[in-house]
């Protein structure tokens, strides 16, 4: 009975103590965001979801080589193309990216020898509607155009990423 | 003011007896209606001050900063669905949480407002206190029990077993504050301490209010003791079953346990509603609403008691501590004179 | 009251629940079973009479896919076993593919390797240290504990580009180098979490309530510990000084200086001591390792089609215990078969002997002592 009650005395001071840190946690500010009011900055290398790139005139820089599709762990990529007949080079026609078989491993971005897929820093990506998750070639490309880092080397410098203006909401 | 209103319903030719029974509805509205904002309040301030010491905001979209969150709150509790358990006993069911917030509300009867404001100041307050903190124990085993779930069952033992456990040293500490006081009215401890700080029951009866306190923080089901709901282990004990209205009602109940126990502690250790300067309501409010404060702040640092400890905490150390406490006052007021 | 329960265990052939005992289900859906745990329990009040796990209800045939994916693209998988330290995870698989190809892995890979481990172990650590004072009722030590973890998660978020699931090792190195200034992060973030490790030590270690309900709870005799297969801190807190990064050292672990936290008397309270006392011997790693990481590629020579032949088992020390890989190659670029030892796996078993006896109310720290990750159990 003598040993409950100096460990109730002891219970007394230790909750002194811990009431001293949680009393003075209270008077720091708060670490949370106020998310959406103000919105989280992502680093450069973020893994959003994959976008295609365009060069400087605008064009897609991606050749389908289908190595994305093959090294994607999940296949939620979908390529179709045609051979041009007159500068005999592939024209991408369909790049179905479905986002929600996506992991955002980035393994497909690691796959493209062309500089063609980068990470983006979309991540808000919900909807209401199913089908439009699945991102078609030319949302990717917009998405793309939306860079606002440099879109070249993007392995070695930009760390597989590039961060974009504005939403992926359309 | 009630001799005042005496008159007035003499003027009408209303009999001593009405005029009692229509004031006694009229304080007991007042009180219930006090207990209701009080509620609002504390929903609001209990996730506030849990947000902060957290380092986040708790609730800040709803009205500025937050404060109309409660009533978002009761609304969305109104409009749940009525969710009885197969196999439940339907009766049993939809009485408990009225027994206990009846319980509750039946405390605030001597509780004083200021030195002779209080619903009724029975000349037999303190026992009356002791009398009906016991029966939201009958209420929470009729939860538990009548809900048809195992867990449910479970956690409503735990709580009989502890609410029964620390009745004793509560009973125990109030017997020293009536011995010190020298008459079991609330209204005359009040007025016992009305000499300022120096007159307060906490210096001579330190040891009293801390047994009072820790018990009081069993009694109403507040962690570090709160077993009986313990989330991470019974989801939610005896409440689990209840959803909507039904669990607001436990939810408010409880709140009113609350700030009875933070005024009683008031009351009794430091000089209830007086003080300098401020009508005595305002001081009323002040006290409790900080004693409510270092409750909530407790409850958001302590991990929880395990049940057998609690057993332990209560007969053997509690118990002891408040005889101790009750001879060194028999001492006390001998030695006062 | 006096029902028949016909449960799995009853249709087993076990004995009914006799007059006054009760038969529980803890989970799947529970808040303190860390994932979707099944507890089979027979009560008699609040003590707990008999204890059977339930699993398998987080199977996602991580090792089926395995067989159908080439070696990199197993990886990600790899990641969601033991979501919470990843890394290490990866690791396992990482190893054992490396000996099957005899690739070699170049001294700063193997350095980065290091730190992201060590750093993956204290934040595997923090989130044990929140998710257990948040079952034993200190609901502050949770945030406070994810706190800090949002420092780490910034941090590889900053390195990997993900916060929690990060693909990161590869196969004869790491995805990508150290950005510039991560020395810079990782130490300012090592200075914070030692202030902060004295304020959880003042909220939760010297509290009385917290001790009384930890100490001789949940105890493994040393000898049991070794007999059922313990590992990691389970193991360590019963008294066993076994640390893979010591007994069998793999990569760089052998060119560091730290101590190996070992328990008395194998309860809760031992376990919890072993696993706050492993933050400082991580921090301690990192410090080394990052005054002595040597400049270089952080890839080796990994040949352009990947052949896996022959088996292998390799082993490593994750904050849970210790996590292997049985590798098969049968020639081609895909493994044959991939098994994942997991430690939780093994542990559950030591559920039974440290559970019967005590409350339910000790379930609770006893599951949060093991710390679970269901992930890693069903895979």
């Amino acid at each position: 009975m003598f040993r409950s009650i100096r460990d109730f005395f002891g219970m007394i001071r230790t909750t002194l103590i811990g009431m001293g840190i949680t009393i003075r946690n209270m008077f720091m500010p708060a670490i949370t965001i106020q998310y959406p009011d103000e919105q989280l900055d992502v680093p450069l290398g973020y893994r959003g979801i994959p976008v295609l790139l365009s060069d400087e005139e605008g064009n897609l820089k991606c050749v389908s080589c289908e190595l994305c599709a093959k090294a994607c762990p999940v296949n939620c990529i979908e390529i179709q193309a045609h051979r041009d007949n007159k500068t005999r080079k592939k024209v991408l026609d369909v790049y179905n990216l479905d986002s929600t078989w996506c992991m955002y491993c980035g393994l497909c971005v690691e796959a493209c020898p062309f500089d063609a897929l980068a990470m983006s820093d979309q991540f808000e990506l919900a909807s209401y509607d199913l089908p439009s998750l699945v991102y078609t070639r030319d949302q990717l490309a917009e998405i793309g155009r939306r860079a606002i880092t440099p879109t070249d080397n993007i392995r070695e410098t930009q760390n597989f990423g590039i961060k974009t203006s504005g939403g992926a909401r359309r | 003011m009630s001799d005042w209103l005496w008159e007035l319903f003499q003027s009408w030719g209303w009999s001593e007896s009405t005029f009692n029974v229509v004031m006694g509805i009229i304080k007991g509205v007042l009180v219930t209606a006090f207990l209701a904002v009080n509620a609002l309040v504390l929903v609001l301030m209990e996730r506030k001050v849990s947000g902060y010491m957290q380092r986040r905001l708790g609730p800040t979209r709803v009205g500025p900063r937050g404060l109309l969150q409660t009533f978002a709150d009761a609304i969305k509790l109104l409009t749940k669905e009525d969710v009885v358990p197969s196999g439940a006993d339907v009766a049993v069911f939809v009485l408990a949480p009225m027994v206990f917030f009846a319980a509750a509300t039946a405390l605030w009867i001597v509780i004083p407002f200021g030195p002779q404001t209080m619903v009724q100041d029975l000349n037999i307050g303190l026992i009356y206190i002791s009398a009906v903190t016991g029966l939201s124990v009958l209420a929470i085993l009729m939860a538990g029990w009548s809900s048809n779930n195992k867990w449910s069952l479970i956690g409503s033992m735990r709580s009989a077993a502890q609410l029964i456990s620390y009745e004793i040293p509560l009973v125990l500490s109030l017997v020293a504050i009536g011995m010190t006081a020298g008459s079991l009215r609330l209204g005359d401890i009040v007025a016992a301490q009305q000499g300022g700080i120096t007159d307060w029951f906490v210096f001579p009866q330190i040891l009293g209010f801390l047994v009072f306190f820790t018990a009081g923080l069993a009694e109403i089901n507040r962690a570090p003791f709160d077993l009986p709901e313990a989330e991470s282990e019974l989801v939610a004990g005896f409440n689990t079953e209840y959803s909507g209205m039904r669990w607001a009602i436990f939810f408010l109940a409880e709140y009113a346990n609350l700030v009875a126990f933070s005024a009683m502690v008031s009351t009794f250790f430091f000089g209830g509603p007086t003080g300098p300067f401020f009508p005595p309501v305002v001081w009323f409010l002040i006290k409790t609403y900080f004693f409510i404060f270092v409750a909530m702040w407790i409850r958001w640092t302590l991990p929880r008691i395990r049940v057998d400890h609690l057993m332990n905490l209560g007969w053997y150390v509690l118990i002891p501590l408040a005889l101790i406490n009750l001879g060194w006052t028999g001492l006390y007021v001998v030695l006062r004179g | 009251m006096a029902e028949t329960v016909v449960t799995s265990e009853v249709m087993q052939g076990g004995p009914l629940p006799a007059e006054r005992e009760l038969f529980v289900n803890m989970g799947p859906q529970h808040p303190s079973t860390h994932g979707v745990l099944r507890l089979m329990l027979r009560v008699d009040g609040e003590r707990v009479l008999g204890l059977k796990p339930d699993v398998g209800y987080l199977h996602r045939c991580f090792e089926k896919i395995a067989e159908r994916r080439q070696v990199t693209m197993v990886i990600p998988y790899t990641d969601r076993t033991d979501y919470l330290a990843a890394i290490t995870s990866e690791w396992a698989y990482v190893l054992a593919a490396e000996k099957l190809m005899g690739v070699e892995v170049p001294e700063r890979a193997e350095y980065i390797r290091v730190i992201v481990g060590e750093l993956q172990r204290i934040a595997s650590h923090l989130l044990w240290f929140g998710t257990f004072a948040l079952d034993l009722g200190a609901t502050t030590a949770f945030l406070y504990a994810f706190r800090e973890r949002e420092s780490l998660f910034d941090i590889f978020q900053k390195l990997t580009g993900a916060r929690m699931l990060y693909n990161y090792l590869r196969v004869g190195g790491v995805r990508n180098d150290l950005y510039d200034g991560f020395a810079d992060d990782v130490l300012r973030f090592l200075n914070v979490l030692e202030e902060k490790l004295r304020e959880y030590h003042n909220l939760l270690t010297g509290n009385r309530i917290f001790e009384t309900r930890t100490k001789g709870v949940g105890v493994v005799t040393k000898e049991q510990a070794i007999a059922y297969g313990a590992s990691g801190p389970v193991l360590r807190g019963s008294g066993v000084p076994h640390d893979l990064r010591k007994a069998h050292p793999y990569s760089v672990y052998d060119r560091f200086e730290f101590g190996i936290p070992v328990g008395e008397h194998g309860d809760v309270y031992s376990r919890y001591v072993v696993r706050m006392q492993e933050f400082y011997e991580s921090i301690k790693i990192i410090r080394q390792a990052l005054k002595t990481i040597p400049g270089g590629p952080w890839m080796g020579d990994v040949p352009r089609r990947m052949k896996l032949t022959g088996d292998v088992y390799t082993r490593i020390e994750s904050p849970r215990g210790e996590v292997g890989v049985y590798l098969v190659g049968d020639g081609s670029d895909q493994p044959y078969r991939c098994h994942y030892r997991s430690p939780c796996f093994v542990h559950l078993q030591l559920l039974e002997p440290m559970g019967v006896g005590h409350l339910i109310a000790d379930m609770v720290a006893i599951i949060g002592s093991i710390d679970i990750v269901m992930g890693e159990v069903d895979r």
